[in-house]
């Protein structure tokens, strides 16, 4: 199968594939950027990219957003995989340090939106299969609730405590010691 | 807000929708999943639902206790299920693990190993002396089973421990030490349950260089079969190099990949008691007696906090008088001495709570058969609150 490997990188380069949006702008990109998407690169493999891709779940605004995370990552997307998982990994890995900080510089920049953006994000993540962005951002939210108190959690997302008094000092009797 | 029309897949928790909501949870330590079931009745559907809590970190929920035999001819095999979570709907655990016992085929069942989760059983053909079989890997929870075939010699003198995380991958992975009777180890075979295969023996001499050269020339600690804590991917085996404890990092295959050094507690009183892992980090133990009878322990709980750098930090410490009170019964009565009075059972995985068994005597009761007398209880102290609980007591023996 076709990958987005260094050696094919001038021929991926030369495929480009359109992108189609919820509020039907279009979006074209270059194959090795859009593989960055599990789901397209399947819809790649089985070669039904042709007249371009429908993103009925991404808006415009959120599309934009992906593709310039997956442009960045595109290049990297070779050593990327599980160099954060593998301690023995990383230590044989041979990468451009310069590079590396610069893409957690791009990342960070990537992360300042605002809460809704945060969560389209992550629902177009999800949806498009992009597991680098999917961890970037879920793993932003884990870090902004991470701690909280339920009240503090209810408070954060308009969320309506629909337990019993009763039900809700059960569940704190289980689990006493996550409390403590 | 202007918020996407997109974003409704399943139904909403609060505004937040299911499935990322799953992602995002399954980077959140398990203590703070644990409280947010008490956010909504949503929020709690969602962490309980047994289809998510694969992903989500979970709670420690127990521990298993190994009751002894009441006799020589008691073939019965048994544990007890200690539930940590006061609730009022018991787990539905089995301890006594019939859905393997009364397989077809099974003959002996020796518990050896457990690691998130999963817990690892040896088969042997009669005593624990007798031919291994194999092994068979659990989960009590959901009572899956999986059969692993037997590895090298049946009758060699081996140890087995298990390598799990249910966050990065569905599989587990055995990797199997034997070793001689000199306390040398002559094999190391790795297990991928993946590939349902064992891979070549792991001991390689040339492969050996730096600090990593003659490790396996190491003393393994046969006397207190060590446990073998799977922490960032890698079993961590405590061995003895001359009177030099050391830890050896070892991969899923069982390939030695790094050496790390226990806390520096060069003073000789002191001696490891525990080694495990909590919260995701290395946590090695030592105890020192404060005075001459043996009477008064200082615990003192290590943790390596930067496991890059090796750096151990000493998290707290706990002095059994103190706990216990200054006149406790543990220890010596008439003559007859109690080595040890505390004895380290486990840590708790996602708090700083140390789980021990306290030996006492009764007074009340006659000393002439002092053993049967000597008791002991599961306590639970936590080092941060410098609380302590009494689960229960037990007379027989326990493991974890």
């Amino acid at each position: 199968m076709a990958s987005a490997g260094s050696g094919d990188e001038k021929a991926a380069a030369a495929a480009m594939i359109t992108l189609i949006s919820s509020d039907n702008e279009k979006f074209e990109v270059t194959e090795a950027t859009a593989t960055l998407s599990q789901t397209i690169r399947h819809m790649i493999e089985d070669g039904c990219t042709d007249g371009g891709v429908p993103l009925p779940n991404v808006t415009s605004k959120i599309l934009a957003r992906v593709i310039e995370y997956c442009k960045k990552h595109a290049t990297a997307a070779a050593g990327e995989e599980g160099s954060s998982s593998s301690f023995s990994d990383a230590a044989f890995l041979e990468v451009d340090r310069a590079f590396l900080e610069e893409l957690e510089e791009f990342d960070d920049a990537f992360l300042e939106v605002d809460r809704a953006t945060l969560f389209d994000l992550i629902l177009a993540a999800n949806y498009l299969d992009i597991k680098g962005l999917l961890n970037l951002t879920c793993q932003k939210v884990a870090d902004s609730v991470k701690g909280k108190t339920p009240e503090q959690i209810r408070e954060m997302y308009n969320i309506v405590n629909d337990l019993t008094p009763e039900e809700e000092a059960e569940i704190r009797r289980e689990t006493q010691w996550a409390f403590e | 807000m202007d918020r996407a029309k997109g974003s409704t897949s399943g139904s909403a928790v609060g505004d937040v929708p299911v499935d990322p909501l799953v992602e995002i949870l399954s980077r959140v330590p398990a203590k703070s999943v644990c409280r947010f079931k008490c956010v909504s009745k949503a929020w709690l559907d969602l962490i309980t639902d047994p289809h998510h809590r694969k992903k989500l970190a979970q709670a420690m929920q127990g521990l298993f206790c190994h009751k002894s035999k009441k006799s020589e001819d008691d073939q019965s095999y048994s544990f007890s299920f200690i539930d940590l979570a006061a609730r009022s709907v018991p787990l539905d655990i089995d301890p006594s693990f019939s859905f393997l016992t009364e397989l077809p085929g099974i003959r002996f069942l020796y518990l050896r190993d457990s690691c998130n989760g999963l817990v690892l059983f040896e088969h042997h053909e009669g005593s624990e002396d007798s031919t291994r079989l194999g092994y068979i890997v659990c989960n009590p929870t959901t009572k899956e089973w999986k059969v692993v075939p037997a590895c090298g010699s049946p009758t060699s003198l081996t140890f087995p421990y298990l390598a799990f995380d249910p966050a990065v991958s569905s599989h587990f992975n055995l990797v199997q030490f034997q070793v001689e009777e000199d306390e040398k180890i002559l094999s190391v075979y790795g297990y991928s349950s993946e590939t349902g295969a064992w891979c070549e023996n792991q001991i390689d001499e040339q492969g050996e260089e730096g600090q990593l050269e003659g490790w396996r020339r190491f003393n393994f600690l046969l006397g207190n079969p060590p446990r073998c804590p799977f922490v960032n991917g890698f079993l961590h085996l405590i061995v003895l190099d001359k009177d030099q404890m050391k830890i050896v990092a070892l991969d899923v295959q069982g390939k030695a990949r790094r050496m790390i050094p226990v806390p520096d507690v060069a003073d000789s009183r002191r001696w490891m008691c525990y080694f495990g892992e909590s919260q995701g980090q290395l946590h090695y133990m030592t105890q020192e007696s404060l005075d001459a009878h043996k009477r008064k322990y200082k615990l003192s709980i290590w943790v390596l906090q930067d496991y890059c750098a090796q750096e151990w930090v000493l998290k707290g410490t706990m002095n059994t008088n103190e706990v216990f009170g200054e006149n406790s019964d543990t220890g010596v009565t008439e003559g007859f001495e109690v080595v040890e009075c505390v004895e380290v059972v486990d840590i708790h995985q996602h708090c700083n709570v140390v789980f021990f068994t306290h030996f006492w005597v009764d007074q009340n009761r006659s000393v002439d058969f002092f053993t049967h007398f000597l008791k002991r209880k599961l306590v639970a102290y936590d080092l941060d609150s410098k609380e302590y609980n009494v689960y229960l007591f037990i007379l027989e023996d326990c493991i974890a």
